[in-house]
């Protein structure tokens, strides 16, 4: 069965979720009763009140490109290993958080990114942990 | 017995620039009004220097410079989205929410245990999940949450949390003979000087004074403050806002205005204003009045030219409203002045259903309601200003002029901030 997805400027994108998988063949009479709607936003978003979107603007960390929109979750305590944004200079970083061995500091996946350390006079302000990335491929 | 917090966002606009510019973390910001023409808003260090608020912008602009102090036009965009975020987080920590203003709201906090820690709680889910630093200030009416509030911001030794409950009663009475009774909630100017003579100086007194007598010389609001502040709750939880009484549109010009077409080209964009906020409550209005003034801090001839104008029909109709208005702008306009500020206020302000028609006048057109709709959507859909009218003007010198506003950082996309 094919179902239209509707797209629309105002409201938010909806792809119907059918209630049985997709089969060859016949189809079960159950496809008729569409179960609820995906939206985009339950996906990508947990606290859609603490969650700010931001542009990267450089290959820093692996899987997140130049002109990709970050996801940021202010809300959500940084852990070891988790992508953030953070306050450095007189703008935002976008780096992996290392953690651990009493090592607290900013890295890039990438090489020929310097490692930013939290020392000295130098306290890492974390803005908020990025928890998804938006492209459009086309 | 009911406990209500007031909770609210500490110098909120110059916050919500800080949110998103990191690097002026612990520096001077201020915000000024539309127009670039006042200071409405100043970051603590802001205050520190002791740079006066509401006055105009040239005025403190030398200071500003000295102490390199980051100016920003106001960006209503930005504040008002991150005010409707604050809101949602905020509603989840009580049952009730009233939304007082901008940037505080009052919630109903009743039975809920161990306020001290709730109260926390609500101060680090704002600061965590939105950057913007907050007080709650709680207590048995919201006369003495608002101001716990003061108490909970002024007092560092409370952390921006502060119950009255947490003092034992000479303490509290302690607390409150520290404030000025100008300082209560709803007691204006006009009030704290006419209590003065009655030798009422503190929100102390107030609480101590004869009910009966505050009363007699006053009214009962002031009479309910005296309650409030013995700790029993007269005012409640808002449970719908009340509809505007009057709805007020003006704004100073970037420069001096002398010509007739300039002057009327605002006035049609106030009328424009108004009238769709008057159409967002669902009302009409009867009177209208129009303003316009010279600066009075300029040594140069002073003239406030004020008029209102009665409306045969209550209308939410921006053209209807719109001819009236500019009928009084004729009639108050003197040639000689070099004018300031210009705007309009709509009053008596009623439903559409309660409206009297008059016998010898046609009745209002139904079309035009379905053309006022059609513009208001298309504004609300595509952005406000798309459309308007004609005597609203499209390059005056009095339109809004905005030379320092940030980027709309969470409303707009080309806006959003970008992460080296």
């Amino acid at each position: 069965m094919h179902y239209p997805i509707p797209l629309s400027r105002s409201s938010p994108l909806r792809i119907p979720l059918m209630a049985s998988s997709v089969r060859a063949g016949f189809p079960s009479p159950a496809d008729d009763y569409v179960q609820d709607n995906i939206n985009l936003n339950t996906l990508l978003v947990d606290d859609p009140d603490c969650t700010f979107l931001m542009l990267a603007s450089n290959d820093a960390i692996h899987g997140i490109f130049k002109g990709d929109y970050v996801l940021i979750d202010k809300a959500r305590s940084p852990a070891h290993g988790n992508v953030v944004v953070a306050a450095h200079e007189d703008g935002f970083v976008l780096r992996r958080l290392h953690k651990q061995q009493g090592l607290l500091a900013l890295m890039a996946d990438a090489p020929g990114y310097p490692l930013i350390p939290a020392e000295g006079d130098y306290m890492l302000q974390i803005w908020g942990v990025v928890i998804a990335v938006v492209r459009r491929l086309v | 017995m009911s406990t209500f917090a007031l909770v609210d966002g500490n110098s909120f606009y110059t916050s919500c620039e800080r949110v998103f510019r990191p690097d002026l973390i612990g520096r001077p910001i201020i915000v000024l009004s539309n127009n670039d023409g006042c200071v409405v808003a100043r970051s603590a260090e802001a205050k520190a220097l002791d740079i006066p608020a509401f006055l105009p912008f040239h005025q403190v602009q030398q200071l500003c410079r000295k102490h390199r102090v980051t100016v920003f036009s106001s960006n209503y965009a930005l504040y008002g989205d991150m005010s409707r975020r604050m809101m949602n987080m905020l509603s989840r920590f009580a049952p009730l929410q009233e939304i007082y203003s901008i940037d505080e709201c009052f919630l109903d906090v009743t039975g809920i245990p161990d306020l001290d820690s709730h109260g926390h709680r609500i101060r680090q889910a704002v600061w965590q999940g939105l950057g913007i630093p907050n007080c709650v200030g709680m207590g048995s009416s919201k006369t003495l949450a608002k101001l716990a509030n003061h108490v909970a911001k002024k007092r560092p030794e409370w952390k921006g949390v502060f119950e009255w409950d947490w003092l034992n009663p000479r303490e509290a009475d302690r607390l409150l003979a520290e404030f000025a009774v100008g300082e209560v909630w709803g007691i204006g100017r006009r009030i704290a000087e006419k209590l003065a003579l009655m030798h009422i100086h503190s929100a102390l007194d107030l609480k101590q004074a004869d009910p009966r007598h505050i009363k007699r010389k006053f009214n009962v609001v002031v009479e309910r403050t005296v309650a409030e502040l013995n700790g029993v709750a007269c005012l409640a939880l808002e449970d719908v806002a009340p509809t505007k009484q009057q709805i007020i549109s003006s704004r100073s010009f970037s420069r001096l205005v002398h010509d007739l077409p300039a002057l009327s080209a605002s006035i049609g964009h106030h009328v424009a204003r108004a009238a769709e906020k008057l159409r967002g409550q669902g009302c009409v209005a009867g009177l209208m009045g129009v303003s316009i003034r010279t600066n009075p801090f300029r040594d140069l001839g002073q003239y406030h030219g004020y008029t209102c104008v009665p409306l045969i029909h209550p209308s939410a109709d921006t053209l209807l409203l719109n001819r009236a208005a500019q009928a009084a702008l004729r009639a108050i306009w003197r040639k000689e002045f070099s004018y300031h500020k210009a705007g309009v206020i709509l009053m008596d302000i009623g439903t559409p259903a309660i409206q009297q028609h008059d016998l010898f006048s046609p009745p209002p057109d139904p079309k035009r309601a379905q053309l006022m709709a059609a513009i208001d959507k298309l504004n609300r859909d595509f952005g406000s200003g798309t459309i308007r009218l004609g005597a609203e003007g499209l390059s005056e010198g009095w339109r809004m002029r905005q030379n320092m506003k940030s980027p709309c950082y969470t409303t707009r996309i080309g806006d959003v901030m970008q992460v080296e």
